[in-house]
């Protein structure tokens, strides 16, 4: 279990530049409820790190020391603190940081430190010129990362990066339609974007969506962004014909889409056309029906 | 609440999860073990709340529990993962949490984590984990969560908090961890908690119901894998939004029992996969709101028993899972 196979690196304990610090090794106390047992080089370093954090050392032997600890144990949120402190205290390159940030990422995409610290970094820089193709490389990694989603909209909105956003939505899209992530950030864009969001958008945003909805009916985000598009441009689903028209043309090749029946049972209710919206519920109860019970409370609720 | 021993792959395997949890100290020369040592402070909230839902609390010496979670609270007030750990807002609820379990308050110096936690206050109403900074509805909802526990909600200012939770909504009605971030069924859940007044019910309801597949599992983001701790987080959600026969019962309780590792005790994510004390933990507390017998009656706002939840103050908001029995 030694995480030390591949890299050489002696103990801290054995480096002669370390040798002026006294290491402070693991206190659980007298009775230990879960004694914590390390492997050696992460409680050698752990101990050198406890010794730093209690003379509050600033140097550039401390960024070495805090990359070892970060990369045994990447959640370790206060040696990344200590880090980005130390980084700040000495002016550090800060081009450096972000390479350092990349190479942590690619191993750990999922931790949120290395996000947050990337955004501190970068906010320090005020240079996010290459945040985008950094996010892009790590959605090529896991399309649906939720820290990458995040970052990915600090940025844009911060520096104003929207130009290629729709690209790679679509780009992302062409890839996975079934894509929730790329879809939420679709309408992000549409309402937080520089461009005002006008009817003529929402028709626009609607064709797309129908056209995604062709590639896979029963994909639940397009008709999910229907639903929002509809509501951003303050209008209602019965007063969109578009929505109608691609409903209906499931009807039309004889194919059951539980997503186009509940668009129109959303439709019928503002219509307040109670005789469908009965029909509907019954539909999709047969045709849904691990849900048969909200559809059947759709059903009393419209009486 | 529906039988469902008929339909059950194999019974809840109580006495196995019991060892399972009393094994885990054990296991201190795995990787995931020491690489967890931040999250030490959760893992035993996780492994208390299970034993203390399936009556079977005494396993853990209460003692040693108490000293332990003393030993992780930090001169600012709040509670680190482990010793000599940095205070995070997480770590300092799971402590709060343990010693309410334990009916040890009397220990806790609660007017110290009162001021950690108006320590973490932002100016919109949000929170920040840590002195570092991260900022997430998760941790609104465990400033509320706290502040209730401790009977001091008048500690922060909540309707200000309710705007920034009402700014996390989206378009398809669940909640994301920042304004504009994807919907998240384990988001969802922490800010109704928060927020209850501000919801659209059915609207949400029926986004939390989408997260069931066809085996019964549920998902936390559409078209993601189903995984047994999403039976705790859209459950706990539909429970307090009284939405939870939205749902088939009978099939989320095959699938929570069919993730449980019949060899060694404990639940997966799924079936077949490793189990883990964090999917034991909301496995057994989704089984207990799906009323299955034999179990602790869990509180939905708080992931701990209804005995122990019983004894707050009563909130001013109509908590309708809650309250029905």
């Amino acid at each position: 279990m030694s995480s030390n196979g591949d890299n050489e690196e002696p103990l801290y304990g054995e480096r002669p530049e370390w040798a002026d610090v006294k290491p402070v090794p693991q206190d659980d106390g007298p009775n230990p409820l879960v004694p914590i047992a390390y492997p050696a080089d992460y409680a050698d370093a752990m101990s050198y790190f406890r010794a730093i954090l209690a003379t509050s050392e600033r140097s550039e032997r401390v960024l070495e020391l805090t990359a070892t600890v970060i990369g045994l144990n990447p959640g370790h949120y206060t040696a990344w603190k200590y880090r980005q402190d130390t980084v700040l205290a000495l002016s550090s390159n800060l081009h450096a940081e972000l390479e350092f940030v990349e190479n942590m990422a690619e191993e750990n995409p999922k931790c949120y430190q290395i996000w947050h610290y990337r955004q501190a970094i970068v906010d320090r820089l005020g240079d996010a010129s290459r945040e985008v193709s950094f996010v892009n490389r790590m959605l090529a990694i896991d399309s649906k990362n939720y820290h990458a989603w995040g970052y990915r909209q600090w940025v844009v909105k911060k520096y104003g990066l929207w130009d290629g956003e729709l690209r790679d939505v679509d780009r992302l899209l062409e890839a996975d339609v079934r894509n929730n992530s790329v879809w939420n950030q679709r309408f992000w864009v549409m309402e937080n974007g520089p461009e005002a969001f006008s009817a003529q958008k929402m028709d626009e945003e609607i064709a797309y969506a129908a056209q995604r909805i062709a590639q896979a009916p029963r994909n639940e985000s397009p008709w999910t962004y229907i639903r929002g598009i509809v509501r951003l441009a303050g209008k209602t689903l019965a007063k969109v014909p578009a929505i109608n028209d691609l409903c209906t043309s499931f009807e039309a090749q004889d194919m059951i889409v539980p997503h186009a029946l509940a668009m129109q049972l959303d439709m019928a209710c503002e219509r307040k056309d109670v005789s469908t919206t009965k029909t509907i519920c019954d539909q999709l109860a047969e045709h849904d029906p691990i849900r048969a019970k909200y559809w059947a409370y759709r059903a009393t609720a419209a009486a | 609440m529906s039988s469902t021993s008929a339909t059950s792959p194999q019974p809840f395997l109580l006495d196995l999860h019991v060892q399972f949890i009393l094994g885990l100290d054990k296991k201190q020369d795995e990787f995931e073990y020491w690489a967890s040592e931040q999250l030490r402070l959760n893992g035993v909230l996780w492994a208390l709340t299970s034993l203390d839902l399936m009556n079977r609390k005494a396993e853990l010496k209460r003692q040693d529990v108490i000293e332990f979670v003393l030993s992780c609270q930090n001169e600012d007030g709040g509670f680190g993962g482990s010793v000599e750990h940095d205070s995070h807002i997480a770590y300092t609820l799971s402590a709060v949490q343990i010693m309410m379990t334990l009916d040890a308050m009397d220990r806790l110096d609660a007017s110290r984590v009162i001021t950690y936690i108006q320590s973490r206050a932002l100016a919109d109403g949000s929170f920040s984990g840590d002195e570092w900074g991260e900022v997430d509805t998760r941790f609104c909802y465990i400033t509320i969560n706290c502040l209730s526990l401790l009977g001091r909600l008048d500690a922060i200012d909540v309707p200000k908090t309710v705007q920034y939770i009402d700014a996390c909504r989206n378009f398809d009605g669940g909640f994301g961890c920042r304004p504009g971030a994807e919907s998240h069924a384990g988001q969802t859940a922490l800010a109704i908690v928060g927020a209850l007044e501000l919801v659209e019910a059915d609207k949400l309801g029926w986004w939390l119901a989408e997260r069931q597949l066809k085996n019964g599992g549920l998902n936390g983001r559409p078209e993601k894998l189903e995984d047994v701790c999403y039976s705790w987080w859209v459950m706990s959600a539909l429970s307090i939004l009284d939405r939870v026969h939205w749902i088939n019962k009978d099939s989320l309780i095959k699938f929570i029992l069919e993730s449980q590792d019949p060899e060694t005790g404990g639940i997966a994510d799924r079936p077949g996969d490793y189990p883990d004390v964090f999917h034991l933990v909301f496995g057994v507390a989704g089984l207990s709101l799906l009323g299955y017998p034999g179990l602790q009656p869990v509180d939905p706002r708080y992931c701990m028993s209804r005995y122990i939840t019983d004894k707050l103050p009563k909130f001013n908001v109509d908590w309708k899972g809650v309250n029905k029995e």
